[in-house]
């Protein structure tokens, strides 16, 4: 697996079209998202100069997982869609706190995955760590992501430190919530 | 645990607060006499194959999470996973693993009984709550229609 990570300007030439499609394929096509999409490109007001961006990709080249960061101090999705999910805390404007967003692992081109397949190599937790990494080397101290509830799960499975700000609520059909994941300190995990 | 004055107010009766880091802190006192209701539970793919048996047979696990808040504000989140145990004959629900909250317990003196000490007391607290047969009747509800050709879907790692 090899990590790539960057704002548009630094990613390589069409690198990011590339992200977009992912993204099309993973969160339009797959999970049923009611997503902005063109061209079976997906991509929204969030996508911006300063969007910091993490790929995972095969030893092939193909894109295997993608994750978005986005500085709190500028507008980031939790905000400007759903500031309900905070219990009522003052919505983080810190150049601390970063979220994470458009999280999605999916090999499309790997085999089936077998009992023996180690969820610490996998391309999902290989993404995540990327993804606090690179936050880490912005200055981020915490993330906070929107997320599907499974998603807790996971990032603890990790042994990563997190926890919910509130009760999940339903969100287009599913029960969503808002997740702190500590970062530093997250370097060992 | 004892409950301390702070500034002419029982400790374990201070109001609720969303702490800048997310967590609501309470003490264990508080966090007691706050009664929390079920808001949804789900069925989970099996993530980890049950041991076949000797004549090659395989035992069907089920495993699911569900949430559970308080009617607070702010309101305290709690949510675990779950699986059908059977015993010989008896089949009954047992939570599985860590509880997972906004919840940061406090001594009466306020301070922070840390994250490790807070999932104890909660894993404690829920295996007190009774929450099997809220689960049961939403389980059943949710999913009788489409008992005859259940699929349960793997869990997403994407947001």
């Amino acid at each position: 697996m090899r990590v790539i990570s960057g704002a548009v300007a630094g990613l390589p030439e069409g690198y990011y079209g590339r992200v977009a499609h992912y993204r099309h394929r993973v969160f339009v096509e797959q999970l049923g998202w009611r997503l902005q999409a063109q061209d079976g490109a997906e991509a929204d007001q969030f996508d911006r100069a300063d969007t910091v961006y993490v790929m995972v990709e095969d030893e092939a080249g193909n894109i295997a997982g993608c994750a978005r960061l986005l500085q709190t101090t500028q507008p980031y999705l939790l905000a400007e869609l759903f500031p309900q999910l905070l219990n009522g805390l003052p919505l983080p404007r810190d150049p601390g706190v970063w979220e994470l967003s458009r999280f999605a692992a999916m090999d499309f081109n790997a085999r089936a995955a077998t009992p023996l397949a180690q969820f610490s190599n996998s391309p999902t937790a290989q993404l995540m760590r990327a993804a606090v990494a690179c936050a880490a080397a912005r200055g981020a101290r915490r993330l906070i992501t929107v997320s599907p509830v499974g998603m807790e799960r996971l990032i603890r499975r990790l042994g990563l430190q997190a926890h919910r700000a509130a009760p999940p609520m339903i969100i287009n059909g599913q029960a969503t919530f808002a997740c702190w994941i500590e970062v530093q300190g997250a370097e060992n995990a | 645990m004892k409950s301390r004055t702070i500034r002419g107010v029982r400790s374990d009766r201070l109001p609720l607060v969303v702490s800048k880091d997310g967590y609501v802190r309470l003490t264990v006192a508080a966090f007691r006499a706050i009664r929390l209701t079920h808001l949804l539970s789900e069925l989970d793919a099996d993530i980890n194959p049950p041991p076949s048996t000797a004549s090659g047979a395989c035992l069907a696990s089920i495993v699911g999470y569900t949430e559970w808040a308080s009617p607070t504000p702010p309101a305290l989140s709690l949510g675990w996973d779950w699986r059908i145990a059977t015993h010989g004959c008896r089949v009954r629900f047992e939570r599985e693993g860590e509880v997972r909250s906004n919840v940061m317990l406090v001594s009466a003196q306020r301070r922070d009984l840390g994250a490790m000490a807070t999932g104890v007391l909660l894993c404690d607290a829920v295996d007190m709550l009774g929450w099997e047969q809220a689960v049961d009747d939403y389980i059943s509800n949710r999913y009788a229609c489409n008992l005859s050709n259940l699929t349960v879907t793997e869990s997403r790692t994407s947001l």
